[in-house]
Parts: C-alpha cells; structure tokens; sequence
C-alpha cells in the first residue's frame, strides 16, 4: 500500500467546487420547499448509528455495504446507508405518541460502501419523503406526485416514472409457479433485469404451458392503464387481482394530481430492496443512466422497530438531478459584480457594495494597492469595475444609475 | 418506423458478422459500409439509428452509463463487467463455454492452486462457490500459456470449439457457464425510449422465432 499523495482523497468520495456547489445547495432548497409545501416536514437524524437498526431495515442483506466502525462502548456503528429505518426507529420511539399520518421529509448525505465505478459514490446525497400510516392508494399517489411536483421544481424535464405492484407478480407467480424455489429464481431475474434468465427459467422450470404463456409476457406489460387489462387476463390470483386495482386507482387519483403524463405503468418491475410491499416506482431523466428518484410501499418495516403502520416514501438522487442538468440545461448565471478600490476611496465604495447587495446585486469589493495595475488578469466570469478619484469608471448603464441613486439616497 | 433516435454499440470481433447478419434480417436499417469502414459512429442511411463499433468489453460500459442505448454482446463479458443494465434478448449466436481447463493429468493436490483467466470476476466467484481457494491472476490474452509454461495449473477461458486447447495440450475440466450474445439496454433508455426498443426487440424476435436460429 502506497502513502496517499498530499491532496489525495479516499476512493468514492468528492469535493464539490463553485459553482457547482452553489446549484445543487438551490436544487435542494427547491425540493424541500416542495416537501414543505406539501405538509412534509424536516427531520435531522444522527450521521452514524448502531448496525442494528438499519440489518432491521434494507440492510439485512447488504450488510458488508455499510462504513462500519467501533464506538467507544464497543458496539459496531455504521453511517446511515439510508434515511427510511432511522425514520422508522424515530417514528416508534421519540414521535411514538405522535398520531398518524405523519409525513416526514430529509436532505442529508448518505454513505454506502460499493464499486466506485458507474455512478455509485461512497458519500453522496439524498432527498426524500416517508409518509406513515396511510394504507390508501391515496397516499401511494401522493407520493408519486409529489417526487414529480419536485423533480419539476428542481428544473428537470422529459424525465418518467415507472410504478410496479410487487403483490402482482407475488400473487401470479403463487397461482402458475408451483415450486418456492422457481419463483425466487424468477423473481431475482426480474429484480437484476436479466429478462433472458427469466424467460430460461419459465421455459424450463415450469411445467404447465398455459402458465408458461402468462409467466412470459410479464416483461412486456409495460406503458398505459390498457395495460392492467391485459393483466386482468392473465390471473386468477386475488392477490394479483387486487394489486391490479391498487394500480389502477393509484392511476384514478394520479390523473387528479395531474401527473400521469409523466407515469408509466411496468407491471414487472422489482426493485431491489426486499422491504417493499405494494406499489413502487423508479424515475429516469434524459441523459442520465441512472434513476433520479425511487420509491415504494413498505408496510412491513415499522412494526420491526415496534409499532406496526403501514408506510411508503421515495428519495431522489440530488447528484443525479444535478449530472441532468448540468447536461441538458446550461445554467445563465446572474451577473457578478466585482469593485475595485483603493485605499482613499475606501468610503464611499464599501457602502456603495452595501447598498446594491441590498438591491439583490451578487457584488464584492475588493481593496487594491493599484487599480489600474489591479485590473489586469481578474477572472472573466465576473463583470470588473474600478472605482477610482471618487469615480466609478464604468459604462454600465445599470451601474451608473444605482451609484446616482446611492448618491441621492446616502450622500447630500 | 417507430425507431428513432437509438445509438447501439455493437461488439467488435468475433461476432459481428453474425449480429450485422441478423440485424439486417430483422430489417433493422445496418450502413451497408459498416464493414468496411474504419469510422467508429456511423449512421443509418435515415439516420435512425447510430452504431458505435466498440470493443467488447467496452459495451457494458458503454450502456451503463447511457452513452449507448442498446448494446449487443457476449454473455460472458456481462457477467465479467457486473454492470446493472436490462438483459432484453438472447440472440443465439457466438455460442460457446467459459470452462475450466487444465493439463489431462493436472497435480493431485496444489499447494498454491493457481487459476489463469481473462475474466478474473467470473473465476473468482466460481471457486468461491465450490468453497476452493485459489489464487485468481489476470492475464489479458493467450491463457492457453499459462499452464504450459507453469504459471498456472489451470485457466478460466471461452472455449468454442475446443481446438485451441487440444493443440495446445489443453483439456477441459470444468464447466462454468454457457455463453451465447445478448442484446442489453440502458436502464433509463428502456424507459424514455420504450417504443424504439421494443420495436427494436420484437423485430429481433420475429427473426428467431421464425428462422429457428440456434
């Protein structure tokens, strides 16, 4: 193992530098402005806990994912890889005589031990919603409306979401799949997208050629409501059939919000995580691989912490927004203004930048020994003025104008 | 046509001429100058469809990331580069193994059992599986060498037809998995350009059905 170089930094990680940092603290504030807009409000929980409470949630399977370190008591704690079990653990404990609904929202970064290739960093940030104790599509669409409420408001566009029902493909895979084991395979298959493997498990797994024509087509049941029908075809399943409604009132209430243009239905998504309930969704914008927002149903999460309710809730990538619009929408930047003075005209110049900063100009002044020397070699990204033998040397008609008012206001 | 706007990398090599083949079949609009050209982008004549020439390991990640929509590769570098992208389509050709081979009558035991192989991922996993240690080293091409030159005992390599290994001595011992090339698409593709891979798929799979392609 070599020594890190001086400015080294551990793989997974980065800085974020002007003016990149400046965006996505406003892509953020945008976002939760809509949470809060909403009645979704913020909560802040610790940045590292016991490995307990998230191997309860979605890490029981990915365990080695987590930064895990030794506290002085000795017990193992790791960095929050998510926000939805500490969540969890707050709403049973500190919030437990709090009645439901209760609709809490997050921005904060989240940690997580993986390949540093493609898109997943080590440290990276998070904005989200859990909304809990609502078991009416009502609250599954409001969900999925707001992560697109929020996703416009952060600048996106021509961006869509997916929802699945895991109970669909549950209940179909029970009525035509008789072996535990099968299904398992055809769910992981769906799960990695591997649509090959899942039809080479069909074909040669199940017995029955009227299940393997239903069981072969769950890959394509993707695109509008129509495709809930087709579905209604294929199952007999109560529990794929109610699933089916679920979606299809979720869709009722999601053309109320006025979204579904921005929806697609894709009865065969999995999504990793095997926490999820009911329905799920996952957002994609153009330009970008990766997803922008994901979310579901889990109501079977809360009652592992003590107190059973019923729970859904979506996090958006606020990186991935960001790679989005960096690449589809270049920015224009407000002009920046920057003064350049000397010594003895220290007054007026510092209550003059006083004065338009107040004017919600982004303006700095600068104290020089030479303001002619000093005009030389300043950055291009900023509009340059000299004030200079109680003058402000500029033709900026804007400027000028604002120095006349400054004059009026503060200076018989 | 509904397709429009699709950039597809298509892997160099070995299996090119069977997949332009197929393609064209599928009445997919393919340059007719594809082959012979030495560009690396080239445009259907109605500008449907880019294709990127890329080299095959390449693809994978090509298509993560998006810069592809679709990819057309082998199943044994999917499973080398572990990326997480949709696995649309078997196109049954460029059938072959990755295999386990070795000298006929390898050593009984290994004191330091070493595994030679293009695709370190793959072997890794398989003897994790079978509970063996091994020490896994990487080489990038005429794997066939290491046993004879006693780098290794074994190695992890594609085997098609076979005769590389027999005129190098070589046999095999173990097989790891069938590989065949497939046809992969971007996560977010699959979703924003539904219609145009679907079309894309289903015309693939008219031909297989049809043609019974092996």
């Amino acid at each position: 193992m070599s020594k890190p170089i001086l400015f080294e930094k551990p793989r997974g990680v980065r800085d974020v530098l002007p003016p990149l940092a400046a965006r996505k603290r406003e892509v953020e504030k945008k976002i939760a402005k809509t949470f809060m807009r909403w009645g979704y409000e913020e909560i802040v929980t610790p940045t590292f806990e016991y490995a307990e409470t998230f191997l309860n949630g979605a890490y029981r399977d990915n365990e080695d994912q987590m930064f895990k370190f030794i506290e002085r008591s000795g017990k193992t704690v790791v960095l929050r890889p998510d926000m939805t079990a500490p969540i969890a653990r707050v709403v049973a404990s500190l919030l437990r005589e709090h009645p439901v609904p209760i609709r809490l929202s997050y921005n904060t970064a989240i940690f997580r031990r993986q390949d540093t290739v493609s898109g997943r960093e080590a440290e990276f940030t998070q904005s989200g919603v859990e909304m809990i104790g609502d078991e009416s599509p009502d609250a599954d669409a409001e969900v999925i409306a707001l992560a697109v409420t929020a996703l416009y408001e952060a600048g996106l566009e021509g961006f869509r979401l997916a929802i699945g029902q895991v109970n669909f493909l549950k209940g179909l895979f029970e009525e035509h799949v008789a072996d535990v084991h099968v299904r398992g395979q055809l769910t992981d298959a769906l799960a990695a997208k591997d649509f090959v493997t899942y039809e080479r498990v069909v074909q040669s797994a199940v017995e029955e050629a009227a299940a393997r024509d239903v069981l072969v087509q769950v890959p394509r049941l993707r695109g509008g409501i129509d495709v809930l029908e087709t579905a209604r075809l294929l199952t007999q399943s109560e529990q794929a059939l109610a699933a089916l409604d679920n979606i299809a009132t979720i869709w009722h209430v999601l053309t109320l919000h006025n979204v579904v243009g921005e929806a697609q239905i894709d009865l065969g998504l999995m999504l990793g995580q095997h926490y999820y309930t009911g329905a799920v969704f996952e957002g994609y914008a153009p330009n970008v691989g990766f997803p922008v927002c994901s979310g579901g149903r889990y109501d079977d999460l809360l009652v592992k912490f003590g107190r059973p309710a019923p729970a859904t809730g979506f996090m958006i990538g606020i990186e991935r927004v960001l790679d989005v619009l960096e690449k589809s929408f270049p920015q224009d930047n407000q002009e920046r203004y920057l003064v350049l003075y000397e010594e003895k005209d220290r007054y007026p110049v510092i209550g003059f930048t006083a004065f338009l900063r107040a004017k919600q100009f982004i303006v700095t002044s600068q104290r020089v020994d030479n303001v002619d020397v000093a005009l030389e070699g300043q950055p291009s990204h900023v509009t340059v003025i000299a004030f200079k033998e109680g003058k402000l040397q500029t033709d900026d008609k804007l400027l000028t104008a604002m120095y006349a008012d400054f004059g009026h206001a503060f200076r018989n | 046509m509904t397709i429009q706007a699709l950039t597809v990398a298509l892997s160099k090599g070995r299996i090119m001429d069977q997949t332009l083949a197929l393609l064209r079949q599928a009445g997919l609009p393919v340059p007719d100058d594809l082959e012979s050209s030495r560009k690396l982008i080239l445009q259907s004549a109605g500008g449907e469809i880019s294709f990127i020439l890329a080299k095959p390991v390449d693809v994978p990640t090509y298509v993560e990331y998006g810069v592809a929509d679709i990819g057309i590769v082998g199943k044994d570098v999917l499973a080398e580069a572990d990326r997480d992208l949709y696995e649309l389509l078997d196109l049954g050709i460029g059938r072959c193994k990755v295999s386990v081979a070795g000298l006929p009558e390898p050593p009984s035991s290994f004191a330091m059992p070493r595994v030679a192989s293009k695709y370190p991922k793959i072997a890794t996993d398989y003897f994790r599986q079978k509970g063996q240690q091994v020490e896994v080293i990487f080489l990038n091409g005429s794997v066939e060498l290491a046993p004879l030159i006693g780098l290794a005992e074994r190695i992890v390599d594609v085997v098609e037809t076979g005769r590389t290994l027999q005129e190098n001595g070589l046999v095999v011992h173990e097989d790891i998995m069938d590989v065949s090339t497939r046809l992969v698409a971007n996560r977010m593709s699959f979703r924003l350009k539904s219609t145009a891979i679907d079309e894309f798929v289903a015309r693939l799979r008219r031909v297989l059905a049809g043609e019974g392609v092996q």
